[in-house]
């Protein structure tokens, strides 16, 4: 399946991962699916969830519940899963990416039986590289404009494989890349309230109007 | 001292006292005091404060100058400043030579070290994390050697293995931090450790048994019922969880969000019908 990602859900996951660098972090991805001649998923939307525990499940099942009635009122659909690990050197995708993955997969697919799903993962060896880059100049070189950070995956079997047609909107000339070392600067990542946040809280606003 | 009645939601209105007047170093102070009495990790915070503090504010910090380059030194490492935490390391050891405490704090700048960067040359790079984590490991032994019942060097050692981030290093600190409950069985955050490794190999019925140890060490505290629920309704026992809810609910009826939504969910799963335990 072709995979396209909106410029906004490539920002998400990493300002929420830069926001707890201590924590394993992860969220939805919301957006639409079309079968024309082949299965291609648009990423619209990244849905910040969890920055603890992300092993347990009732906080996950109400997060859905409420989400449910959000992708109705957008008309949009899960396409997707992202997850940031803590360290640097842990395998993507983790024990845990990989179940929480594979439950959204099998729940997508109960109401739409060629239904395709992605996961997002945080490569954080690359963006220590694209962190690097970015700090030594203002916009980056070409060399530099393939590193993102993130690695897309989707499902094949049992096993979830890098996708060879994944395709992340302002990537290419480094656009994206820059607009997150801004937003960055900008502390806009410490604005970012997920789904944990907003239970600790609920007057902070999680998902967008 | 004032300092002592800070609470961590008083960290929000002090921040933006501070970025309207960021010279002002009775603020700084308090800042720095709050996160120090809370433990709160904000290492942004702390380099950005610290180091114009201990410049311009020596004066008013008295002994607390100590702590407050102990608390920037944590907090450079946080950040991967190893400069800066090499400063305040050295100053550390000229004024306290013999203390176990600053060797700790020698022993997490290796800790620090023994992340290779991945931009660098691989080879050396890998070689010199790897003498750093046993230089690091070597220090804490020392520790223990001297003060067989030094908790912070034990629960280093429990830090440094699950930041291996594989399931065998977090296996090794789940024995290690076992080895420290041994001897500290009523530390509480230490149980919740536990239940953090057991979650994170996702062994939650072990992570039950580390949460109950919570629950018993401080039954008054909301969360404590609420983690155990979660734990419990992630096993299928939506009728216990139900309990834990309820019981961390009335300890805390009004900002308990998670409770309430525990509560509905556990309440749909018992209705007849659905299958639920």
């Amino acid at each position: 399946a072709e995979v396209k990602i909106s410029q906004e859900a490539y920002l998400k996951p990493l300002l929420h991962a830069l926001k707890y660098p201590a924590s394993a972090v992860n969220g939805v991805l919301l957006g639409k699916c079309t079968k024309k001649d082949s299965a291609s998923i648009q990423v619209e939307e990244a849905i910040p969830l969890l920055h603890a525990h992300l092993s347990l499940s009732p906080m996950m099942d109400a997060a859905f519940c409420v989400l449910d009635e959000y992708c109705q009122r957008k008309g949009l659909s899960i396409v997707g899963y992202y997850h940031a690990n803590p360290t640097i050197d842990q395998p993507a995708p983790s024990p845990i990416a990989k179940r929480l993955a594979d439950r959204i997969y099998d729940t997508v697919r109960e109401s739409d039986k060629n239904g395709e799903v992605c996961m997002l993962i945080v490569d954080n060896s690359e963006l220590e590289q694209l962190a690097q880059a970015l700090n030594a100049s203002r916009s980056l070189d070409e060399s530099s404009s393939r590193l993102t950070g993130v690695s897309v995956l989707t499902k094949s079997g049992p096993n979830w494989t890098k996708s060879a047609r994944a395709r992340i909107e302002g990537a290419d000339d480094g656009s994206s890349q820059v607009l997150l070392r801004n937003q960055l600067a900008e502390g806009r990542h410490l604005d970012l309230i997920d789904w944990d946040a907003h239970l600790d809280d609920t007057s902070r606003p999680w998902l967008p109007a | 001292m004032a300092d002592q009645n800070l609470v961590p939601s008083d960290l929000v209105e002090l921040e933006a006292a501070f970025r309207k007047s960021p010279t002002d170093l009775s603020i700084q102070q308090k800042i720095l005091s709050l996160l120090r009495l809370h433990r709160i990790r904000r290492p942004d915070l702390v380099m950005k404060i610290g180091p114009y503090l201990l410049k311009k504010g020596r004066g008013r910090l008295g002994n607390s100058v100590y702590d407050v380059r102990e608390q920037i030194l944590i907090a450079a490492l946080d950040l991967h400043r190893l400069g800066d935490a090499q400063q305040e390391l050295k100053w550390l050891q000229e004024n306290f030579p013999k203390s176990l405490r600053v060797k700790g704090l020698e022993a997490m700048i290796h800790e620090a070290r023994a992340v290779p960067h991945h931009t660098s040359n691989t080879d050396t790079a890998a070689q010199n994390a790897e003498n750093s984590y046993r230089k690091a490991l070597e220090l804490y032994a020392e520790i223990l050697n001297e003060d067989p019942c030094n908790g912070f060097a034990m629960k280093r050692k429990v830090c440094m293995l699950r930041s291996k981030g594989t399931q065998e290093g977090t296996n090794e600190a789940v024995r290690a931090l076992n080895e420290y409950l041994v001897l500290f069985p009523t530390d509480v955050e230490a149980w919740r450790e536990m239940a953090d490794l057991y979650l994170e190999l996702q062994q939650v019925e072990l992570a039950r048994f580390a949460l109950e140890e919570v629950v018993m060490l401080s039954p008054i505290n909301y969360a404590s019922h609420l983690k155990l629920a979660e734990a419990l309704y992630t096993l299928g026992d939506f009728s216990t969880a139900r309990r834990y809810y309820s019981q961390s609910l009335e300890l805390n009826p009004d900002h308990n969000a998670r409770a309430a939504y525990g509560l509905v969910l556990c309440a749909t799963a018992l209705q007849p019908g659905r299958g639920g335990g």
